[in-house]
């Protein structure tokens, strides 16, 4: 892999990966700002963040057998999906291929958007993060009472590590998130790019649904890990093993498929 | 510049759409491909390019096989298929991007290569204002902005008027005497004869030299 060609392809996906994503970013902040306005009576901003990812208890038939859904967990976590599902797929029309045949070699070329969808991952997560800090500035709530972790989750948020903070609150989510959006650039580079959406959409409801380790999006509700629910399989280890493993799958599988596949520009590099 | 097509083939769902072909191209020469849509053209091209993984044979570029030493054909520019650009930047911002990857043409490289095709290069009209002779004209400055060796052009002439026939006519000989490879694909047989030093007739993915190779 030539170095240099890698770090100026990674800076075009940069440049060229987030202006084709300009309106979706817009939509991002209005969506996060609107679940921290509909958090009005909690404005402090771990309370918003907690609002993000707190999810549901194991799931269990409500009593007029309807099936609800953690609104807030699933929009933030399927618009991601949304922001980075296209553009690889894209970026093979869009230039019409020059870009494709500059990358100097295809493992390149795929790498750099992996790297594409990291950077993205966290920036949605960092937006989270401004903008949460910046309504609780606004709404002089900045520290927030805790009530809404007491009254909600019936935790003392005052109790609780500064590393246990970051690590269920920050890294877990972001860990989850990354290793569903590699799973959907792989996918979208052989298969329709909202199919490959549509599969991982799937794959947060089933999460809903079925508390297991081996449904990724668990990982990413607060409600479900070990230390709220008692289940210990949902622990940052298990969270840890099962990102990583299907992040590396996904890699290797999508470098060597990659690799054999015919590019057709017209129809996006699917064939 | 040395392209070696050694008894390459390419099945696609049971149809052969090319069949054991066999060519030596070098530099500063055109090869011209005649032949009917379908025919197989762009599916060599394609092969060159390292688009497209032959199911038999090899492809070497300089002694390099493409898809096992190399993925495509360094030194190259391209027109496969209809030019497609960023819709919402201009003709110069969607070259300087491209040309970002590379590093091999700066912006006075691509001044020079917007104004060799007859584009305004300040022209600061969006690509989706365009017309297809424009596009393909933009297709062609990014195809020789880097000045390259080895030119692949599939129909290039699409969109062009008499003006942009004319000059693309002159900036293929001017590169083809610098020393470039080109490899040139059209239906109209009477600009492929014009313009190039070795014709193949193609026809249900086979290829069979009908002009140069005397020598």
């Amino acid at each position: 892999m030539n170095r240099k060609n890698f770090h100026s392809l990674f800076a075009y996906d940069l440049k060229y990966g987030f202006w084709s994503n300009r309106f979706k970013w817009f939509f991002a902040l209005v969506i996060q700002l609107y679940f921290c306005i509909m958090m009005d009576a909690y404005p402090g901003i771990w309370d918003q963040i907690t609002g993000f990812f707190l999810g549901f208890p194991e799931y269990h038939l409500s009593e007029t057998g309807t099936f609800d859904l953690p609104f807030p967990w699933l929009i933030f976590h399927s618009y991601l999906l949304f922001l980075v599902g296209f553009y690889p797929v894209n970026d093979l029309s869009y230039s019409g291929g020059q870009a494709f045949i500059r990358a100097g070699n295809r493992k390149q070329w795929l790498y750099s958007k992996l790297g594409w969808t990291l950077i993205t991952v966290l920036s949605y997560y960092l937006m989270l993060a401004v903008v949460s800090l910046t309504y609780s500035m606004v709404t002089g709530d900045l520290e927030g009472s805790a009530a809404y972790m007491k009254n909600v989750i019936g935790l003392d948020f005052e109790n609780i590590s500064a590393i246990h903070i970051f690590t269920y609150w920050w890294l877990m989510p972001m860990l989850t998130s990354f290793a569903l959006c590699t799973v959907e650039v792989i996918l979208s580079l052989f298969i329709d790019p909202v199919l490959a959406f549509l599969i991982l959409f799937g794959v947060l409801i089933a999460s809903v649904f079925w508390m297991t380790p081996v449904l990724l999006g668990n990982f990413s509700m607060l409600m479900r890990m070990d230390f709220i629910s008692g289940n210990q399989s949902i622990s940052f280890l298990n969270c840890l093993i099962g990102c990583l493993l299907t992040i590396c799958i996904a890699c290797i599988w999508g470098s060597i498929a990659f690799n054999r596949k015919d590019i057709y520009f017209s129809q996006g590099g699917q064939s | 510049m040395k392209i070696t097509i050694n008894n390459v083939s390419k099945n696609i769902n049971g149809s052969m759409v090319l069949k054991n072909v066999n060519m030596e191209m070098n530099g500063g020469a055109v090869y011209g491909m005649l032949g009917k849509n379908g025919s197989g053209k762009t599916m060599l091209m394609r092969a060159i390019c390292g688009l497209i993984k032959p199911s038999e044979g090899t492809i070497e570029v300089n002694g390099k096989i493409i898809g096992k030493d190399i993925s495509s054909p360094p030194d190259m520019g391209m027109i496969l298929e209809t030019p497609v650009f960023l819709p919402d930047r201009t003709g110069f911002n969607n070259l300087r991007l491209i040309a970002s990857i590379l590093k091999k043409a700066n912006d006075s490289d691509i001044y020079e290569s917007l104004e060799r095709v007859r584009l305004n290069p300040s022209d600061r009209r969006k690509v989706r204002k365009y017309s297809l002779g424009m596009r393909q004209r933009l297709g062609i400055a990014c195809a020789i902005m880097e000045n390259p060796s080895l030119l692949i052009l599939d129909e290039p002439f699409n969109g062009l008027d008499e003006a942009g026939s004319h000059l693309l006519k002159q900036i293929i000989c001017e590169y083809r005497d610098q020393g470039c490879l080109i490899i040139l694909a059209c239906h109209d047989r009477s600009e492929l004869e014009s313009l190039s030093d070795y014709i193949f007739q193609v026809s249900a993915g086979s290829f069979s030299l009908i002009r140069g190779g005397e020598d």
